[in-house]
C-alpha cells in the first residue's frame, strides 16, 4: 500500500484548509467580532478532531468506507458509504465551479469558464493518476511556498501603513448572539468540518499517534492562521467592504504598497486562488473516487478518475449557473449536509461503537 | 416548525441533486440516531441483567 508521511499529511492538511480559509472572511457575519468566531471555532474544531480521530484510532488501515461497514455492518453501512461518495461529488462540483468562476471573474476573463476548469482537471487527473504519495510529495513542495508567500503579505500590508487596528472595535457590539451564529454550524464546519475528509487519507499514514498529532497541529495552524489573515482583513479595508469583497484577500494583497516600488502584487493573489482551489478540489474529488471504488469493488480507482471528472464538469454547469449563486446557498449548505454528515453521523457512530462493545457484537476491530 | 419548513425549501429551491443528498444525509442521520438508541436500550438491559446477577 501507498504510504504518505506525517509532514506531507499535514502539509496535505493545510493545504486543503488553506483553500478554504485563507481567502474568505470567515465568521464577518459577526461584523467586527468576527475574529472571536474563528478563536471560538478553532477551540471547538479541537473537539471535532478529536471526534474524527477516535473513530479513526479504532481502524487505523480503513477509511470512511471499511469503517462504517465495520461498525454497522455491510447493509447499514454500504448506502451510508454511497451517501458520503454523493457528498463528495457534490462537493467538488461545488468547489471547481466556485474556483473556476472566481479565476474567471477575476484574472482571465475572456476565456471560458470550461477551458479553465478543463486544464484543472488535466492537472488534478495526471496527479492522482499517480498517485497519493506524488500528491503528498507536491503538498510537501508547494505549502512552504504557499505559508511564504501568505506570511509575506501579513508584514507587507503592515508595513504599507495600512493596518488600522480601531476598525476591530467595540467589541461585542451585538452581544453574544450573532458570534453564536456565525459560529454555527458555519464556522465549526468550516473549515474544521472539512478534516472528515481525512478518514480517506489518514490510512495511507497508518499510525494513529502521529495522525492524531499532525492533524491537531494543522488545525491549531489553521485557526490561528485564519484569525491573523481575518483582523488583517477587517483593520485594512473595515469589515463592511470585507462583508461584501467577492475574494477579500486579493483586495487585501491590492493595498500594498511598499514607497510605490513593491505594488500591484495581484500575481500573489492568483497563485493562491488557484493552489487553493486545486487542493480543495482535489480533496473532495480524489475521496469520492476512492469511496465509488471500493464500494464497487474497482480495483484500480484510476478507472473513476475520467468519467468522473466529465460528470462533475457537465453538473458544476447544471447546478450553479454562476457565483453569486454559489454563495447564496452557502449557509442552506451547510444545514443540508455538514449538520448531519460531519457533526451528527460521526457521535452517532462513536457511540454505536461503544455501545456495541459493551454488548459484545462484531465490529471488527484493528486497535482496541 | 418554522426552521424545519425554511430548511426544507431551501433545499428544494437548489435542485434535484442537492435534494437527494440533503434528504438522504438527514435520512441517515435520523436512522443512525434510531440504531444508537437500538443499542443504548440493549446495553441498559445487559447492564441491568449483569447487576442482578
Amino acid at each position: 500500500m501507498e504510504k504518505i508521511s506525517k509532514n506531507q499529511l499535514f502539509c496535505l492538511i493545510m493545504m486543503g484548509q488553506i483553500g478554504s480559509t485563507n481567502l474568505w472572511a470567515l465568521g464577518i457575519e459577526a461584523k467586527r467580532d468576527a475574529w472571536i468566531v474563528d478563536i471560538i471555532s478553532t477551540i471547538a474544531g479541537m473537539g471535532l478532531v478529536w471526534l474524527y480521530t477516535s473513530i479513526y484510532s479504532k481502524y487505523p488501515e480503513k477509511n470512511i468506507v471499511g469503517i462504517t461497514q465495520s461498525i454497522l455492518g455491510k447493509t447499514l453501512g454500504w448506502p451510508l458509504g454511497f451517501v458520503y461518495f454523493m457528498i463528495y461529488t457534490f462537493n467538488a462540483t461545488r468547489t471547481t465551479s466556485e474556483f473556476a468562476d472566481l479565476i474567471n471573474v477575476t484574472f482571465l476573463q475572456d476565456t471560458p469558464n470550461l477551458v479553465i476548469q478543463i486544464i484543472f482537471y488535466i492537472a488534478i487527473i495526471y496527479v492522482l493518476f499517480l498517485g497519493i504519495e506524488t500528491l503528498g510529495r507536491i503538498a510537501e513542495i508547494i505549502f512552504p511556498v504557499v505559508i511564504l508567500l501568505i506570511i509575506s503579505i501579513y508584514i507587507m500590508i503592515i508595513a504599507s501603513k495600512q493596518i488600522n487596528l480601531k476598525e476591530l472595535l467595540p467589541v461585542f457590539q451585538g452581544g453574544f448572539k450573532p458570534i453564536l451564529k456565525a459560529f454555527y454550524p458555519i464556522g465549526i464546519n468550516f473549515p474544521f468540518g472539512l478534516v472528515y475528509v481525512f478518514f480517506q487519507f489518514w490510512k495511507y499514514n497508518g499510525s494513529v499517534k502521529e495522525v492524531k498529532k499532525t492533524t491537531y497541529w494543522a488545525l491549531a495552524l489553521t485557526g490561528v492562521n485564519l484569525t491573523v489573515s481575518l483582523i488583517i482583513m477587517v483593520t485594512s479595508m473595515g469589515f463592511n467592504y470585507t462583508s461584501v469583497a467577492t475574494i477579500p484577500f486579493l483586495e487585501v494583497i491590492k493595498l500594498i504598497s511598499l514607497g510605490d516600488i513593491i505594488t500591484n502584487l495581484d500575481a500573489i493573489g492568483v497563485i493562491l486562488v488557484f493552489m487553493g482551489g486545486f487542493y480543495l478540489t482535489i480533496l473532495f474529488y480524489y475521496s469520492a473516487v476512492l469511496i465509488f471504488a471500493e464500494l464497487f469493488h474497482i480495483k484500480d480507482y484510476r478507472w473513476v478518475l475520467i468519467p468522473l471528472a466529465v460528470f462533475i464538469m457537465w453538473y458544476s454547469k447544471i447546478y450553479e449557473p454562476n457565483y453569486p449563486f454559489h454563495v447564496k446557498y452557502l449557509v442552506p449548505q451547510y444545514w443540508q449536509q455538514w449538520v448531519p454528515v460531519s457533526n451528527i453521523v460521526p457521535i452517532m457512530l462513536l457511540l454505536i461503537f461503544y455501545l456495541k462493545r459493551y454488548c459484545n457484537m462484531e465490529l471488527n476491530i484493528q486497535n482496541k | 416548525m418554522k426552521f424545519i419548513t425554511k430548511i426544507i425549501n431551501d433545499t428544494i429551491e437548489t435542485g434535484i441533486g442537492q435534494s437527494i443528498i440533503a434528504f438522504s444525509a438527514w435520512g441517515y442521520a435520523f436512522i443512525l440516531v434510531a440504531v444508537t438508541l437500538y443499542y443504548a436500550v440493549l446495553s441498559l438491559i445487559k447492564l441491568i441483567s449483569g447487576n442482578k446477577n
